[in-house]
């Protein structure tokens, strides 16, 4: 039977998206929800599983172009006939001993001397394949069957341990070890090796979430009157009343940081300068405040900068924020997050600080109006009643958008942030 | 019957019985399988029967020494029978021991089988009466070492041609024994018979003895033979043999000329080969390399993904502590734990006097194009050395010329094997020659020699004026 595949919704108002890469070729066998390809919509990068199993028959565009929601994607053929007994190469790769109760040797099964010559090549075993062919022979395509693309590079897990440690990419490595296995040798000497031997630079295609990311960066420097106005807030009591709150926090099993304090000061904040929680509809000539305070946080991720948002912070409770706040940054480094999550931002933060730096000057998250950069907390002298004594300190750098509010609003505004996380109490309460 | 195990060990030799206790400490059980005994050829034929002999007949020696020294009125009788039969002894307790060891980690033992891999899973065992049973592996190691070679017209006999493993176990010193190959094996063995008065004359193909060892470090073995009398011929060839009465006829052809030497023994010494044939190894994709070595990477993996191999099997230097610390190496891959590096594969020759190395030497640090600085310290400036009348040789190390990381140290002389110990651990933690030389070392010992020979290498020796430098 054969299968029309069409692009599926992937989010709310979203019409279209971008093939990025394709998991599969023609021709390919592949089972249900074997990833099919990354399609890039305006927030992130969706990985599609196939529907069906069965065999790829034509792709429906190339890397690059866009496809709209509900055209063709995939066309397969022989989607009724199972390929589930098909070992995956990782499965016969990590066959333990249950498969090998056949009694099978790779001289006993039937193969041409080719298929024989590119199974080793591959480090197959030939035992462990079944064959389509007459007689159960293994055909070159038996071979390949489900292959996945990263299959020719073979390395033992400590091999690949050693490659993410050197931040060596095992694909840069040449493989000199037995059955042309990527060895140790061959990731230090690929560590070591001048980054481009030929040519003085290296051409990489700018695309997906980078390119997505590039485009929203223009358009918002192009757009928005940017003023970055910093302060230093001390965080001696929110140190404080941390250390109180975690014996709850462990018997809530909750891992409690600073953001879910400084979301709940920053949503009692907004509240009181509703236009930064805003956005500025140009076509209009309108000034759009939003009643919803849906914070987002920058997270970055394998796959790129990605700023999930928590919908409704104002009315969330502390624990509820710090729950929260955890299962986004995972569902974002797991690549699973929904773009639901990536829609509707209203004010974004950026936390730097972890990483380090005194100051930045991040850019507005269009059509945001402003975006707060949390930075490197760190003891630092102060001056207190006369006396210098050394404090917990961190700055914090607000970027607005001029066209919409002014500097004095800003102070103003950091004036109320830092008054609140300052006398975090207050954070605990319903109101203030 | 279907045996289950973790872990296939083919070999019980010094790699084979490691990996089994080294799998057990890690989680893993595992079964060794070997054709003949537990401990390989090191335990049974090799290291410790050689090492036994070597002592003992180095006594003999020494007594005749002592003599010459007013020490005791006659040199020391000799039962050599006797002291074969204890070596035997010894060596069989050795190995009783070493299957409570396995077995103590929860690892077993099949004696006397043959394995043959029949899939990277499955191995059949194979008794000498035919009988067959089946093991059913997640991994397995392949420990089976190494064999003597032949040369053509030179087929081991036990009988007159003999292999190391005949040489040691013979009842009676030879009257005359010519050993054909002058590297380690040869010249440790013919070393044991010339000192229990065997007349022994050494043929060497190549253009010197022991060939892969720093010309320097040689010089007191070589003057050693020539002490006890052994009659050494190099660039030379053995070409044939012929029985003559009781005595052997062997034709050898010498840059001189072609020479008869008769003698009454036999041994032949021209290397070693790996085992690796008659395993069903390559059947299931398991590569070797052109002289039958199994390919492997650092973490001992074969080019099949759950197939190990270490030891002689794997490659060059044939020692048996390389094949315990590879055994290491495969049991922590099996157990999914980091590479460690294999680190520097020391060596002793067991000749008179003994020779030890452990790095590189000023050759192989120049060719790396490092720069390099060495130190000397003969045994003659030792008052140890001195009073224990054994002062041939020296310490000498090689040491980065602008970091004074030692690179390589050994030594040539008396205990030269056990002194070598300290220079392996300099070595491997990257000691800088200041760091050996401000460790104060207890006086009067032979292992002053290496913070003596550091300070050399500085410059400032204390016990021997330092060489000018050009």
């Amino acid at each position: 039977m054969d299968f029309d595949f069409q692009l599926p919704e992937i989010g709310e108002g979203l019409v279209e998206g971008e093939i990025v890469k394709w998991f599969v070729k023609e021709g390919d066998s592949v089972k249900e929800n074997d990833p099919l390809v990354a399609v890039l919509t305006d927030k992130a990068e969706v990985e599609i599983p196939s529907p069906r199993s069965g065999i790829v028959s034509k792709l429906h565009a190339t890397p690059g172009q866009k496809v709209k929601v509900h055209s063709p994607l995939v066309s397969f053929s022989n989607v009724e006939e199972s390929f589930s007994s098909k070992p995956t190469k990782e499965a016969v790769r990590n066959a333990g001993p249950l498969q090998s109760k056949t009694a099978k040797t790779s001289s006993s099964v039937r193969a041409s001397p080719k298929v024989r010559k590119m199974a080793q090549d591959v480090g197959l075993n030939l035992a462990q394949i079944p064959g389509s062919g007459p007689e159960g022979r293994i055909l070159e395509s038996d071979l390949g069957a489900s292959r996945p693309a990263t299959a020719s590079l073979k390395a033992t897990p400590a091999v690949r341990a050693l490659a993410s440690q050197l931040g060596v990419d095992l694909a840069r490595a040449q493989a000199t070890g037995p059955g042309g296995r990527i060895v140790e040798s061959d990731v230090r000497a690929a560590a070591s090796a001048p980054k481009s031997t030929i040519s003085e630079e290296e051409r990489v295609p700018f695309v997906g979430i980078r390119r997505k990311i590039a485009e929203k960066m223009t358009l918002s420097k192009r757009t928005i009157a940017d003023v970055t106005h910093v302060d230093e807030c001390e965080m001696t009591a929110l140190l404080a009343l941390r250390e109180e709150l975690k014996p709850e926090a462990d018997r809530r099993g909750v891992k409690l940081t600073f953001l879910p304090f400084i979301i709940t000061a920053l949503a009692k904040t907004l509240r009181e300068f509703p236009n930064f929680n805003a956005s500025l509809d140009e076509a209009a000539g309108e000034l759009v405040i939003k009643r919803s305070h849906n914070i987002g946080i920058a997270v970055s991720a394998p796959q790129g900068l990605l700023v999930p948002n928590i919908k409704g912070a104002d009315a969330k409770g502390l624990w509820e924020l710090a729950a929260e706040v955890s299962t986004l940054a995972e569902q974002v480094r797991a690549n699973k997050i929904d773009v639901a999550s990536l829609q509707g931002g209203t004010f974004t933060i950026t936390n730097i600080g972890p990483l380090g730096g005194l100051y930045a000057n991040p850019i507005v998250n269009h059509p945001e109006v402003a975006i707060l950069a949390l930075m490197k907390m760190q003891k630092r002298p102060v001056v207190r009643d006369g006396q210098v004594v050394a404090r917990d300190v961190m700055n914090l750098c607000l970027t607005f958008d001029h066209r919409v509010v002014d500097g004095a609003d800003a102070a103003r505004f950091m004036n109320a942030l830092i008054l609140r996380l300052e006398n975090p109490r207050t954070l605990l309460s319903e109101t203030a | 019957m279907i045996i289950k195990t973790d872990v296939l060990v083919v070999g019980g030799g010094p790699g084979g019985y490691v990996a089994a206790i080294k799998l057990g400490q890690l989680g893993k059980k595992a079964l060794i399988v070997d054709s003949d005994k537990l401990g390989g050829e090191c335990l049974n034929y090799g290291c410790i029967p050689s090492k036994a002999l070597i002592g003992a007949s180095a006594e003999a020696q020494r007594s005749r020494k002592n003599v010459n020294s007013g020490f005791c009125p006659e040199p020391m009788a000799i039962d050599w029978e006797k002291v074969v039969t204890w070596k035997n002894r010894m060596t069989s307790g050795f190995a009783k021991n070493i299957a409570l060891l396995v077995q103590g980690n929860k690892g077993s033992v099949l004696l006397g089988r043959r394995a043959k891999l029949t899939s990277p899973h499955g191995a059949i065992l194979q008794t000498p009466q035919g009988a067959t049973e089946t093991v059913e592996f997640e991994h397995a190691i392949i420990a089976t070492g190494s064999e003597p070679l032949g040369i053509p017209g030179f087929a081991i006999d036990g009988d007159v041609i003999l292999g190391s493993k005949e040489a040691l176990d013979l009842p009676q010193p030879p009257q005359s024994l010519v050993v054909i190959g002058g590297g380690v094996i040869g010249l440790e063995i013919g070393t044991i018979f010339a000192k229990l008065g065997t007349k022994v004359t050494v043929v060497e193909f190549t253009d010197s003895l022991l060939p892969v060892i720093e010309k320097d470090m040689t010089v007191p073995v070589q003057k050693g033979l020539t002490k006890l009398g052994v009659d050494v011929f190099l660039s030379s060839k053995a070409k044939s043999w012929s029985k003559n009465g009781a005595l052997l006829d062997l034709t050898v052809e010498t840059p001189e000329g072609t020479r008869q030497i008769a003698c009454e023994k036999v041994l032949l010494a021209v290397g070693r080969a790996p085992r690796s044939k008659d395993m069903g190894l390559q059947d299931i994709g398991v590569e070797l390399d052109k002289r039958g070595h199994i390919r492997v990477d650092s973490e001992m993996l074969t080019s099949v993904d759950n197939i190990y191999a270490i030891g002689d099997v794997v490659g060059q230097p044939y020692l048996a502590h390389k094949a315990s610390r590879e055994a290491v190496l495969a049991a922590r891959s099996i157990a999914g734990l980091s590479i460690e590096p294999r680190g520097h594969i020391p060596w002793a020759v067991f000749t008179d006097p003994e020779i030890s190395w452990v790095g590189q030497t000023d050759a192989q640090a120049a060719a790396e194009g490092l720069a390099t600085v060495t130190g000397k310290f003969p045994f003659t400036a030792s008052g140890r050395a001195q009073a224990a009348r054994d002062t041939e040789g020296f310490c000498k190390v090689v040491a980065d010329k602008n970091t004074h990381r030692i690179l390589g140290a050994g030594f040539t002389g008396p205990h030269a094997s056990d002194l070598l110990g300290e220079a392996c651990l300099a070595v491997s933690a990257g000691l800088t020659l200041e760091q050996v030389a401000a460790a104060v070392h207890p006086h009067p010992t032979l292992s002053e020699a290496f913070p003596e020979a550091c300070e050399a290498a500085l410059g400032h020796p204390l016990h021997t004026l330092p060489v000018k430098r050009p």
